[in-house]
């Protein structure tokens, strides 16, 4: 610690204008980063994460402003340095990686010859050493065959690749300092946990000094030593990460561990602790704790005196006034945690009259003529979504539905719903046939049939108030009159937790986590029978989740409605879901509950998924898997095993040739694959998790 | 003139601004904000008022000629502030008469092309495929002729007057409509709360009307205040070309065709009617620059905390879809 730091943030603050009103983003954000650190940076949106990364690459806008502070990268003041400096330092010993690969990447250029402008123009290499340069670093970034996908354009490579190509520009020239904005919040689970390991394995080999930007705590457990916390502006918490993650000393980093639903694991159906309250406007902040409307544990002070960053334990820091009483509580609160035992024996009765029973449905997309094979992404041929589908569902039970995108999840989800007609197959509803399109369906089904979508901007009318939103269905399908109607959306309105006031809202008057609830009740509006939720918390901050996870359960415990819960959230589905079914390329490759389908044995691709998940612990062990099948290359030709190409457990010549059967592997729990029940991989180091706390 | 200026920031605007000051505190913010639509809609007010009062503003009848060689192609004068014409009409009465066919025409022929328009969009883009493909081929093979060109062909049909007129403004207009606003069904059409409508079992109508249409009045806005410009420019085009407004009735284009034999000799008689024209489109398309910005503030304004993240290039907004 000698060493004077690589990076040095000292007293930082930046707002923005906007007309008239200044916006504070940052306030008095102060770090040290030694050579060779990892730190992550964890927030919600309008935490101001993102503002300092722009600020320490001096990419703030034209109506950003930092008011005071500096930062001395290699004890220099970036913010007192020209524009020709910093143009030199951008990209050289400064990176920076997007959350968005295709927006960081320029659509008309080929991948290698991106990279190659790094070296030329970095280091004023020729241009055939800078592609060759440019071809060694794709494969130092585990692509396979680097030199044909040097010669890419970036839409014809998936996300995946492309995230890892701009890494590889962003390492190009051996930067000291990378800043990472999100980098896999766009990607898959499996993708994710690929390029984690990556830049993990790269961490090592080439001692760069990182700063991760997420706002999930579970990301950046295998990347990170130190972990800063940004709440509305503010850093909040500094620590290590294992001090973090143990002993949390900020109430708001506290909360965000709570509502994580793995939490320690094990710990089946326990009520997620949602942190109450809504993110505060940055134009009108709390006057002293920016936390303190939202703290469980604020005292009458917490409005008055500004509490400072303080040292709770060595190098461990918070800026609160009173983490003396989150200790004491902690205390307390191991000591109950280890009472509850997790009741798993809820396990679901086989109900002899299911609810939903979908026989063999299959949907085939016609590849458009237009540019099928010219605009197609490698390593995706979608003709087939969805393949022979066969699921049941009793009434009041959740089903998980989960895989990767592109697996078949949300047309499997509308098949059901009918806003897609399959092409094949059959569907029984209750009693009733259940007609493939929509237009078949008779009003009694649609009342019992509902979807919560996942995204509430783009499921809820903006120009429609929340009265309309829900007393429309009500009207329609529950043939009541305009009093009544009205009526029941209060108490809709109620049951979802919302004031009665917000009926005369517009959506976009309420945040996401109110949106959400607003479209669940409409769901509910017509006493559904199964509701479909296609990623209903994915688009949430990570402390409202919580919230509508909570909700989705009482409700359902109210009106004994069955979910179908689709997500690729393995942890939410963990914590919801009866069962779980695996979706692969339109294929179920495993079904069981969802206990037999956490602890194994599983289907290869099911294990994969289960390891890619990060695990909000430090301890967690990690199995090396993703990279692997992400690198491996696809086979399409339709025959054999679906998932044969990305497979790390293949057997031999019959993945490729015979179409795997279904294997029963223990009492509803099937598993798609060759390999003999005794021999398929069983999640034992997942099983058991160190309990965390 | 029909563009936004890209390099204008959006005028932006906070809830929480407009719940305090209210209202006219608004309306004065865009004012002070956007000055040129402010003069754009002064102009345009103006000939509204003129096009109303015109009867108690106009000193002279527009129509009463005279036979005496004296008062014809008289030059400006305090008598005739714009000079007479060449039967010895009172230039500036028939300006501000003419204003009268031009605005009235136009706004209700807009107003006209902008429903069919929107209707042509709204099953065009909800419907899609077979229907969306016929109505669009229609309206490409309607906008493949020049809008001079086809207007002239319908009023072949019509004959000359206000109902060819309006006819051929309606037929020439509501493709361009329906192409605009088709591009704004599209995306919407998508959206998952039509899926929700249709999950609830709404109907095809109900859906456009109640679901998509109210998500229109935007783009239908900033295409009415953008046709309006171009009808009062078609009308007074016809009117030059002399298949439009007929003689006696004063009309600018009309006024303009009969005055271009005697420009060099006595030029008041070309530049006034041109000057009201041009400053009546321009001022339309001022407005309707002005409108386009507001709808882009007003659509800015989601939720009362303006995101700072938002207005920095080069990097997507946080969203948390891990």
């Amino acid at each position: 610690m000698n060493e004077a730091p690589l990076l040095d943030v000292r007293n930082l603050s930046v707002s923005y204008r906007q007309g008239k009103i200044v916006i504070p983003a940052l306030r008095d954000i102060s770090f040290t980063l030694q050579a060779g650190e990892a730190l992550g940076i964890i927030g919600e949106s309008g935490s101001g994460k993102s503002t300092l990364a722009w600020a320490i690459m001096r990419y703030l806008g034209s109506n950003g402003n930092v008011d005071k502070g500096t930062i001395l990268f290699h004890g220099r003041d970036l913010l007192r340095a020209s524009d020709k400096e910093m143009r030199a330092l951008r990209g050289d010993r400064l990176a920076m990686v997007y959350q968005q690969p295709q927006a960081a990447l320029n659509p008309s250029i080929p991948l290698g010859k991106q990279i190659a402008e790094v070296f030329t123009s970095h280091r004023g290499v020729g241009e055939d050493d800078a592609n060759r340069r440019a071809v060694g670093m794709l494969d130092r970034v585990h692509i396979h065959d680097p030199s044909r996908v040097a010669r890419l354009y970036p839409h014809q490579a998936s996300g995946g690749m492309q995230q890892r190509v701009v890494i590889a520009m962003a390492l190009a020239t051996q930067p000291d300092l990378i800043l990472l904005d999100e980098p896999t919040t766009a990607l898959d689970v499996t993708t994710q946990a690929a390029v984690l390991e990556l830049l993990e394995e790269l961490r090592q080999e080439f001692n760069t000094t990182l700063i991760f930007i997420a706002h999930d705590l579970a990301v950046i457990t295998k990347i990170c030593d130190r972990v800063a916390v940004f709440y509305a502006g503010e850093m909040v918490e500094h620590s290590s990460l294992r001090d973090l993650f143990y002993s949390p000393r900020h109430p708001y980093t506290r909360g965000l561990l709570d509502c994580l639903p793995a939490r320690g694991g094990g710990q089946f159906r326990r009520p997620l602790i949602p942190i109450p309250g809504r993110l505060p406007s940055l134009s009108s902040l709390p006057p002293a704790c920016v936390f303190e409307p939202r703290c469980r544990y604020a005292e009458a002070d917490c409005t008055v005196i500004r509490p400072e960053l303080e040292e709770a334990d060595g190098g461990h820091w918070t800026r609160c006034l009173h983490w003396r009483a989150l200790v004491v509580n902690e205390a307390r609160s191991q000591a109950t945690d280890g009472a509850s035992e997790p009741s798993s024996d809820q396990a679901p009765g086989q109900a002899p009259q299911p609810l939903l029973e979908v026989l063999g449905v299959a949907k085939t997309y016609q590849q458009s003529s237009a540019g099928g094979g010219l605009f197609r992404r490698v390593g995706q041929s979608n003709s087939h979504v969805l393949s022979a589908v066969t699921l049941q569902l009793a009434p009041g039970e959740t089903i998980g539905l989960v895989g990767e995108s592109g697996s078949g999840k949300t047309t499997l989800a509308r098949c059901i719903l009918g806003l897609t007609a399959a092409d094949q197959g059959r569907m029984t509803f209750g009693s009733r046939d259940l007609p493939l399109r929509l237009g078949q369906r008779g009003k009694d089904t649609l009342r019992e049939l509902q979807m919560v979508f996942q995204n509430p901007d783009m499921s809820l009318n903006p120009r429609h108030t929340i009265r309309t939103i829900l007393v429309r269905p009500i009207r329609l399908l529950g043939r009541l009159g305009k009093r009544e109607a009205e009526a029941a959306a209060r108490d809709l309105l109620r049951a979802v937790n919302l004031d009665e006031r917000y009926m005369e809202r517009f959506p976009s008057q309420l945040s996401g986590g109110e949106k959400q609830r607003v479209a669940i009740a409409r769901a509910f509006a017509t006493r559904t029978k199964l509701v479909i939720c296609d990623e209903p918390v994915s688009g949430l901050d990570v402390s409202v989740q919580a919230t509508v996870l909570n909700l989705l359960q009482e409700l359902q415990s109210r009106w004994g409605t069955a979910y179908l819960f689709i997500s690729h959230d393995l942890q939410v589905v963990q914590y919801l879901a009866d069962r779980v079914v695996v979706l692969y390329k339109g294929h179920i490759v495993e079904t069981g509950t969802t206990d037999q389908v956490y602890s194994g044995p599983n289907h290869p691709y099911t294990e994969l998924l289960l390891s890619s998940v990060p695990l909000p612990d430090p301890d967690a062990p990690t199995a090396h898997l993703a990279l692997r099948s992400e690198t491996m290359t696809e086979a399409m030709d339709g025959q054999g095993c679906p998932f044969k190409g990305r497979c790390h457990r293949r057997i031999g010549p019959i993945c490729d040739q015979v179409f795997p059967p279904l294997q029963l592997v223990g009492p509803g729990h099937a598993v798609l694959c060759h390999i003999p029940v005794a021999e398929l991989p069983r999640g034992t180091e997942r099983a058991e998790e160190p309990a965390a706390t | 003139m029909k563009h936004v200026n890209a390099d204008r920031p959006p005028v932006r605007v906070s809830a929480g601004q407009r719940a305090r000051h209210g209202r006219a505190r608004f309306w004065l913010d865009q004012v002070r904000a956007q000055p040129l639509a402010t003069l754009g809609a002064f102009l345009v007010i103006a000939w509204v008022l003129i096009a109303i009062f015109a009867p108690l503003i106009a000193p002279y009848d527009p129509l009463k000629g005279s036979f005496r060689l004296q008062d014809l192609q008289l030059a400006p004068s305090l008598a005739h502030p714009f000079g007479t014409d060449d039967h010895g009409r009172d230039i500036l009465s028939r300006v501000i008469f003419g204003s009268r066919s031009v605005l009235l025409l136009a706004g209700i022929s807009t107003l006209a092309s902008l429903m069919c328009g929107a209707i042509v969009a709204l099953v065009s883009g909800y419907y899609g495929g077979a229907v969306d493909e016929i109505l669009m081929r229609i309206a490409d093979a309607a906008m493949a002729l020049p809008a001079v060109l086809l207007a002239l062909l319908i009023l072949a049909m019509f004959g000359p007057g206000d109902l060819g007129l309006f006819t051929s403004t309606v037929i020439v207009f509501t493709p361009l409509v329906a192409r605009v606003v088709r591009s704004a069904v599209l995306p919407l059409a998508d959206r998952e709360f039509i899926a929700a409508a249709k999950l609830r079992g709404e109907r095809g109508p109900a859906i456009m009307l109640r679901e998509l249409l109210p998500n229109l009045l935007g783009v239908l806005a900033v295409e009415g205040s953008i046709r309006l410009g171009y009808a009062i420019f078609l009308i007074a085009s016809l009117g030059f070309l002399g298949v439009g407004v007929q003689p006696p009735t004063p009309d600018w284009g009309v006024m303009v065709s009969e005055a271009q034999n005697y420009a060099s000799v006595s030029p008041w008689m070309v530049i006034f009617p041109a000057l009201a024209i041009s400053t009546l489109v321009i001022g339309v398309n001022l407005v309707s620059d002005g409108v386009k910005q507001l709808m882009l503030s007003l659509e800015q304004r989601g939720g009362d905390a303006p995101s700072p993240e938002q207005p920095i290039p080069a990097s997507a907004p946080e969203v948390a879809a891990s």
